[in-house]
């Protein structure tokens, strides 16, 4: 059992590879992302670069959030990509990578995002607040960023004004 | 253990933090937490320093008048109670910005509505802009709101006519991602 990668692990901050094969391997890494997402208290997401491996894949969940939210329960996203995304929001954002911080983040509002499923299939879907949110930064993780490189002070609100 | 609030300022230039990062290395002072910026052509600082256990204060107040000699900063420093530091801000859950044409008391009203309420604040940033319609006045507060969150933007409504200033409430949804 792999576990999460946190902060300053130099794996965090690579670029993850398009997904092209889909099977079994495929099924067992999503299956440990979600038992790893699990098993952290209040855990809504996970890209598979916070295990180490740099395939782009993420998992989201926005049912476990502690705070009820508008969702589309569990979804695994394979090469997920936003096409489309729409308006301004500032939300706290918290990582399992990043330990003990969590920071005000700006995020669209809401996105259109394309992507396949564990079976290749293409899929598009529409989504706002927190879990366009949480897409938004799984997804950057594919990228090598995290929420600490896009963190607003309140100086920096002002500033943006 | 033993903590110290410093509080530093001087006309800004290049070479300020480490000034100060120096002096404080020198007796073997941990920065912890921190605050500096730049105010106008002003560099200002708060840092909470953890003295080392061989440092007595005597050392420390040795070292910051050297410092103000030295820089032409000017340097205050207080002991803080073991309470003080110990004790993290609340998550804020909410951002409240203002704008509007600058002019007395556009501070005081926003926060007496907060301090009426009893809404803490844990970080906040002003700045008054000069533009072709004379000076804006630009605020933002990230606040502790809890379950005043929906009402808060109502509240607003009385201080946000009479000063003709708009206030915004962006509540902030949190979660680990
Ligand atoms: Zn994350």
């Amino acid at each position: 059992m792999r576990s999460i990668l946190t902060l300053p692990d130099y794996r965090l901050r690579q670029q993850a590879r398009k997904v092209d094969v889909f099977g079994d391997a495929l099924q067992s890494l999503v299956d440990e992302m979600v038992e790893l997402m699990l098993e952290g208290a209040g855990g809504v997401g996970i890209a598979a670069p916070q295990l180490g491996m740099l395939q782009r894949v993420v998992v989201i969940d926005c049912s476990l959030s502690q705070r009820p939210c508008r969702n589309h329960g569990r979804i695994v996203m394979v090469n997920p990509e936003i096409i489309e995304s729409f308006g301004n929001v500032l939300g706290r954002e918290g990582c399992l990578s990043v330990p003990e911080w969590v920071a005000t983040v700006p995020r669209a509002k809401k996105i259109k995002v394309h992507y396949q499923d564990i079976q290749g299939k293409h899929h598009v879907l529409e989504s706002s607040a927190f879990e366009a949110r949480v897409i938004q930064h799984e997804i950057d993780h594919l990228d090598g960023i995290l929420f600490i490189d896009r963190v607003l002070s309140v100086r920096d609100i002002v500033r943006r004004m | 253990m033993q903590y110290v609030l410093l509080s530093i300022s001087g006309k800004d230039r290049a070479g300020i933090v480490c000034d100060v990062a120096e002096a404080l290395l020198n007796i073997r002072a941990n920065i912890e937490d921190s605050s500096m910026t730049a105010l106008r052509g002003r560099f200002t600082m708060m840092l909470i320093v953890n003295l080392a256990e061989s440092c007595p204060l005597s050392e420390l107040k040795a070292a910051l008048a050297a410092l103000e000699q030295r820089t032409g900063l000017s340097v205050q420093s207080q002991l803080l109670p073991e309470d003080d530091v110990k004790h993290m801000p609340q998550e804020p859950d909410c951002v409240i910005t203002v704008t509007g044409a600058d002019k007395p008391g556009i501070v005081h009203a926003v926060t007496h509505v907060l301090g009426e309420a009893g809404i803490s604040i844990v970080d906040v940033s002003t700045q008054s802009r000069g533009t072709e319609q004379g000076y804006m006045y630009m605020m933002a507060l990230e606040v502790v709101a809890k379950d005043d969150v929906a009402a808060l933007g109502q509240k607003f409504t009385d201080i946000s006519n009479q000063l003709d200033i708009e206030i915004q409430v962006h509540e902030l949804e949190s979660g680990i991602l």
